[in-house]
Formats: C-alpha cells, structure tokens, sequence
C-alpha cells in the first residue's frame, strides 16, 4: 500500500467519552491506552448518556476524572457488588467496573466469582499489571515467580506467596459467566485487540447476554523499573508467558433464555 | 383499621417495601433471616430486586450501587454480620447516600449467641466504621414501632443523604405482635439529582468519598457534621412515663425499655416515684431533655441488655447534674421485670 | 387480667401453630397479646416452644421465665418446663406421650388424651389442635369463635383441606374438657 493510497477522512478527535483533562498517569501506563479505548466504544456504540461506570481503589481510582458520563467510586474490591446493586435497580443502564489486580484478584476475589456466577449483566474490565500501583509497587496476587516488588525483595517466592492468579481461566469455568478474554495492550496489534473485546463485552450486556470481563495485560513501567519500551518487551516475554492471551469463554446466546431459566431446566431434565 | 399480627421482622420488611424499598441486599443470619426471606417473596412483586449476597460486604457494596442509582435500598443483619458491613456503611456515610441498615442484635462479642441483646451500641450511635461520621440511630420497642420507624428510616435517609439504622435485637424481631398496618405517607423530599441514572440532558454525576484536594475532605467534614448538628436540632425522639414528679428515671431502649415499663408500673403501684425515660433515637440522643431532668434533681439509672454503653451517654447528658446509675446483662441474658423491680425498689 | 402461656414440644408438633392460633384469636377478642416462638439454633434440637402472653392492658416484656399456664405436648418439655409453672398455675399436657411424673401439689394438672381426641378422626395426627381444644376450654381466655376465625385467616391456601378437621379437632378437643367441673380451677383463672 502506498502512501498516497492513504485516505484521510478525519483527524484524530479526543472521544466524547473523556473529559478535556490530561492524564495524569505515569508515561507508559496502560490505564492511559485502556481508559481511552473504553471511551472511544462508548461513543461508537453510543451509549454515553447511559453508561455508569466503577472506578476501582488503586491507580485508576481517579477514573471518573477522566470518564465523561456518571461515574461511582467504590470501595477496594466491591465494584461487583456496586455494579450489581446498579444494574438491578437500573437494567436499561450500562453499567461497567473498572478494577486492578488487586482490587479483583486479591480483595474482591469473592465479588467477581459471585457477580460472574449470577450472570449479572455488567461488564469488568480487569487490568492486570502484576504489582500494586498506586501503594507504590507491592506483591500483587498477579505478580510473577521471582518478580521483585516491595514486599518480594528477592522475588515472589511461591512457596511462601503461592502462584500467581489466573482470574481469567478461573473465570471461564463459571457457568454464568458469557464472555471471559484476556488481551494486551502493549502493541497497536493487540490493542486494536482489546478494543475489538471490549466493544463485543458492551454489546453483550447491550444484548443481555449477562456477564463478561476483559482482562487487559498492561505495564507498569514505575513500579516494575523499566522505561516503557522495555516494559512493553518484559510484559510480552515474562507476563504473556504466563497469561496467555486468548478467548477463554465466550457464550453468545441470549443469558436470559439460556443461561437464567433454560439453564435451570435444563439441569433438571439431565437429572 | 383491622390489626395486622406479624413477627417484628416481617413487619420490618412489609413497612419497608410500602415504604418505597426497591433493592434489598442481604446474608443469611439468625435472628434476622425472616427479614430476607420475606423480601425475597415480596419485593419482586413490588417491581423491586431481591438479592441474596456471597457476603454482608458484598450486601452493602450492593445497596451502595443501588442507592448511588437513586433507589431506596435496604440491607439487614445481625451484629456479627454488621461488623463487617462497617467498611461500606463508613463508605455510604461518606459519599452521603441514603440507606437503611437494620441490625437485629444477637448476644457478642464474637459468634456470640442468639439471644436478645443490646451490645452494639456503641457501634451504632458512636460510628462504627472508620471516618468523622454518624448514623441516625433508631430503637423501636413495639412491633407497631418497627412499622413506624422503618418508614421513617427511609424518608430520613433521603433528607439527610446520611445511612439510617434501625437497631432492634432477637426478640424485637422473632415475637408477633398486633400493630395497625398505617399507609405510607411520603413527605416532600428534594430531587436526588444527585444520583447516577445516566447524564443524558446534564453534566455527569460523580458519587465518592474520596477527597484528596488540599482541604477538600476537611470541607466535607465540615458538611458532615452541620448536617449532623441538623439532626440534633430537629431529629430528637423519646417517649416518657410518670417522670413528672419522678426521683429516679429509668433510662432504657428498646427490648430493655419494655422490660422497664413494667418495672416502673409495678413500682409506682407501690408507691415510689419512679419515672422511665425512653430514647428512640440513639444519635441524636435526647441529651439536653435529660440535662434539664437532672437540673432537676432526678436521679437516673440506664438500664440495658449490656455491660454498660448507653449509660456514658447519659452520664455525658446529665454532666454531673445528678447521680447516674446503671443496671445490665451482658452476653444475651434478658433481665426480667421482677428482677428489675428488686434492684430499683431500694433506690428510690 | 394478664396469662402468661407457655407451650411447648417438638419440632413438627405445631408448636408455634398453636402459639399463633392463640394469639390471633385473642388479638381478635381486643385484648394485647405478645407471642414469642423458639428460634434459630434451639430449634435445631427438635424442640420447640412458644411464649404467648394475654393481658387486657399493655404488655412489658414479651418474655418470662415462669407462666401460670403451661401446654405440654412432649416428655422433654415436660422436664423442662413443669419445674418454671407459676405455683398456682395450670398445667395442660398430652396423657398420651408424656410419661414424666414430676408432681407437684401447688399446680392443677389437666390430663388431655390426645391421641383418644384424634382416634375418631381417620389418621389426623394434629394432637396440637386436640390440645387446643382442651387449652380453651380450661382457661376460658379466648373465645371459641375467635380462634375458629384465627384459623380461617392464618391457614395457608395450601392446606385449606384440612381446615375443618382442624376445626372438628378443636372442638372435640374442647367439649372433651367441657364437662370437667372447672370450679376447682376458678381461683387461678380470674386474674
């Protein structure tokens, strides 16, 4: 393809989805890439004004600086649960969450495995970064054998800490949840990835097809002490050795036909 | 209007729903399982959502998404279960959204006992959770009561954007009890404008309750407790018996209220002049109507189903005034009337 | 006029059916009424029991350690309660499951041969409805009618067939005692 081939038909527009704000993440950080490819589906799918979205405890906790449309600020590990209260009480909304390694894989963890097994239609964006961010770059339940932080100062030793979480292929073993991926965004071929998974995630709970979380492989470069290119190579070689990126579940039919009353009859006839 | 005979819980979550409740979120524990259960039945009917959590804190993380959407939303427990709400009633406090938190209190500390109790005082009135913040404490003594006070919960909890308990205990929500079923009238309550419902024809809405400005969280400090002043100023419940000409004033709540009642009937029977002062709000506690009491000269002696927490209240009240007893049962044991009668006999 | 009842058996005996039977029908009959069943654990055991207090003016406390009637409808029950009977107070028990004999001078003891009551009724195995029967009768606190409406209101839509069983239970139950010359009883029952 030559340049000339090229067709310009309109220049690069900040979404209507964020507010006219800087980030204020470090250089490198993933959340930048994830907070704007979740607001550039919104607006695609035009769903702005109906849209609630969670912010986590943890970097992202000020998410609804940068979000443009209602916004709650919940407690660490508890969007879930949010997310529930609000989508029961207001099933035309859209509701997602928004939440971190620790937040879901550590103190939550009770939170996502239940939100996922009632099949709530809400949608969880999990980004995983191996380490606490915002507490200035403790073990996280994410973070690698041997991997250094601040409270592994000679790497995670994993017959004291155990193995690292993977909430994805756990995930994907509940019945009711509908769509379970892990992707990355630590190159324009997997980010354009993650924004293909994150628009089929919204248009699943537009569906009502019930619960589904995207896990985001995302750096850090300040807490894992690397420039952001290298961090980009660490998170392909260390973090996608580990977590394998992929499509782990993905039940597209109607959750409230299937997997709500049909489900349940289903079971019953088997028996 | 033809009398209704429920047990107190039932009666709890009846008033609630034609009270307005939409969302309810709660745990299984005894001696407030009725409370659940009925909502399960019931709420649905009533266009509203039951659901039964993994957790007390997934319960209340879940009445604050509800209510940060506008609805009124409830959750119930009993004391260990209210324990581990406190993360998220602190929470609720703080991003000031309304709720009503019901806790039908067992004997503690620990697992405890199921019986009837009134340990969790302190924790009620005095906070609970982490932060500068309080609840508005009510302490129904009458199934009749529970109807009332949970309507009001609710209207209270919208005008003030603040979490209301309601703080019964086991046998307030395990006995029957005719009450007259009084419809639910709604007073007139500012538009949640507020609340997070999608920001279609407005800027969007931001609900949290963190506050990292420079001085930002000092000022919302400073909202809390005017608005926690305002209660004081305008929310303060009690009910009083004999206490005219009285020498010694009963101070008591709830269960023990009832208890003392018929302690003080049986007293002045005989003569003595004895009154029974009851506080049905915790927080606002009727301090200055007890200071004038013992301005007064009389005497006070707190009576509760614990080893002694309301009675600091009281004390703070009377500040010195006059003398301040008190007379309890910690760990579950319910005094009786007679027993009751025996220890004031001799103080007045 | 205040009675503090005390019923009490085990778990499927309809022991809280009987409490609720009674506080209805006086809640119909206008006076005060609290009832206050076992709960929670103490169920688990398969005991169950039921304070229903009755009074023309306000209730205090709802409960109390020693009443002045007593129902009985199992041997355990009868261990554990006869010994709390207000001296003065009545004791009701089914004569055809409690073997206990803890006697007692100051109390009246009201025999009912529950099972006798159900014999005519083809498989009925409801002696709590026998028992109550014999309950009204005795006492004379609530009124027949009351607890028959009581019945017509709290049975659930389920379980209407077994309405007029009950109701033929009841009032077998009742005219069983009826005859008993109730004087002797007198001085207890006016309070």
């Amino acid at each position: 393809m030559n340049a000339k081939d090229v067709k310009v038909e309109k220049t690069v527009e900040k979404a209507r989805s964020l507010k006219n704000v800087p980030f204020r993440y470090c250089p490198g950080c993933g959340h930048t890439i994830i907070h704007r490819l979740i607001a550039e589906v919104i607006d695609e799918l035009n769903i702005r004004e109906r849209t609630i979205g969670i912010a986590p405890v943890g970097c992202a906790v000020f998410a609804y600086d940068y979000f443009n449309f209602d916004m709650l600020e919940a407690a660490h590990g508890r969007p879930p649960a949010a997310a529930t209260g609000m989508k029961r009480t207001l099933p035309d909304k859209i509701v997602f969450s928004y939440q971190g390694d620790g937040d879901l894989a550590a103190i939550g963890t009770g939170e996502i495995i239940h939100a996922a097994n009632r099949g709530e239609n809400i949608t969880v964006f999990f980004v995983n970064n191996a380490t606490y961010g915002m507490t200035g770059g403790q073990m996280a339940p994410t973070t690698l054998p041997g991997q250094v932080t601040t409270t592994t100062h000679v790497g995670r030793e994993i017959n004291t800490t155990g193995y690292p979480l993977r909430m994805s292929e756990m995930l994907a073993t509940i019945e009711g949840a509908a769509l379970i991926a892990r992707t990355a965004v630590d190159s324009p071929e997997n980010i354009r990835n993650a924004k293909k998974l994150i628009e089929k995630a919204f248009k699943y709970q537009i569906e009502d097809k019930g619960f589904s979380m995207i896990e985001i492989l995302s750096p850090c470069p300040t807490n894992w002490g690397m420039t952001p290119a290298r961090a980009a190579i660490w998170l392909r070689e260390e973090m996608m050795h580990y977590y394998k990126l992929g499509v782990f579940k993905d039940n597209p039919t109607d959750s409230q036909n299937q997997t709500k009353s049909s489900g349940v009859s289903a079971v019953m006839r088997s028996l | 209007m033809n009398k209704a005979l429920m047990k107190g819980n039932e009666a709890l979550a009846l008033a609630a729903i034609h009270a307005g409740c939409k969302f309810y979120a709660g745990y299984p524990i005894t001696p407030q399982n009725e409370i659940p259960e009925y909502m399960s039945r019931t709420l649905p009917a009533w266009g509203g959502a039951f659901v039964q959590a993994e957790s007390e804190i997934a319960a209340i993380n879940m009445v604050f998404g509800a209510s940060a959407c506008g609805a009124r939303a409830m959750t119930s427990s009993s004391s260990p279960g209210i324990s581990l709400k406190q993360e998220g009633i602190s929470f609720l406090a703080g991003a000031e959204l309304p709720a009503v938190i019901v806790n039908m209190q067992r004997g503690g500390p620990g697992l405890g006992n199921i019986s009837a109790s009134q340990a969790d005082y302190f924790q009620a009135v005095k906070g609970g959770g982490h932060g500068d913040y309080r609840l508005l404490v009510l302490a129904p003594f009458t199934v009749q009561e529970i109807w009332d006070l949970t309507m009001l919960a609710f209207d209270k909890a919208d005008e003030y954007r603040n979490p209301v308990m309601i703080l019964g205990d086991s046998i307030l929500g395990q006995m029957m009890e005719p009450f007259i079923p009084t419809p639910y009238m709604k007073p007139a309550l500012p538009e949640k404008t507020w609340a997070l419902n999608g920001c279609a024809g407005r800027q969007p809405n931001v609900v949290k309750s963190l506050f990292v400005g420079e001085g930002e969280l000092e000022e919302k400090n400073y909202v809390l407790q005017d608005k926690y002043r305002r209660m004081k100023a305008k929310d303060v419940r009690f009910q009083t018996q004999d206490i005219e000409d009285a020498e010694l004033i009963v101070v008591s709540f709830g269960i023990a209220a009832r208890i003392s009642t018929e302690a003080v009937s049986m007293l002045r029977k005989t003569g003595k002049r004895v009154g029974h002062f009851r506080p049905i709000t915790l927080f606002p506690f009727p301090e200055k109507q007890i200071h004038d009491l013992a301005r007064r000269g009389a005497k006070f002696i707190a009576v509760e189903l614990n080893a002694g927490q309301m009675v600091e209240d009281v004390r703070l009240a009377v500040n010195g005034k006059s003398e301040v007893l008190f007379y309890g049962r910690p760990g579950g044991g319910v005094i009786t009337p007679e027993e009751l009668y025996d220890r004031l006999k001799d103080e007045c | 006029m205040k009675k503090r009842v005390i019923i009490a058996g085990s778990g499927g005996q309809g022991i809280l059916f009987f409490g609720q039977l009674l506080t209805y029908a006086a809640m119909l009959d206008g006076l005060e009424v609290t009832c206050f069943p076992s709960y929670g654990a103490e169920m688990r055991g398969g005991t169950a029991n039921c304070t229903v207090i009755i009074s023309d003016s306000v209730i205090g406390s709802p409960v109390i350690r020693n009443p002045d009637i007593l129902v009985v409808l199992n041997d355990a029950s009868y261990i554990r309660f006869s010994e709390k009977l207000s001296s003065g107070g009545i004791l009701i028990y089914d004569s055809s499951v409690v073997n206990s004999g803890v006697h007692r001078e100051d109390i009246k003891t009201i025999k009912v041969p529950a099972n006798d009551i159900l014999s005519s009724f083809n498989g009925a195995r409801s002696a709590n409805m026998a028992m109550l029967g014999a309950f009204i009768a005795v006492t004379e606190i609530v009124e027949i009618d009351s607890v028959f409406r009581a019945l017509d209101e709290i049975t659930p839509s389920r379980r209407r067939a077994s309405l007029d069983v009950n109701k033929a239970i009841i009032m077998k139950g009742y005219s069983s005692l009826y005859d008993v010359p109730l004087n002797t009883l007198e001085g207890n029952l006016k309070g």
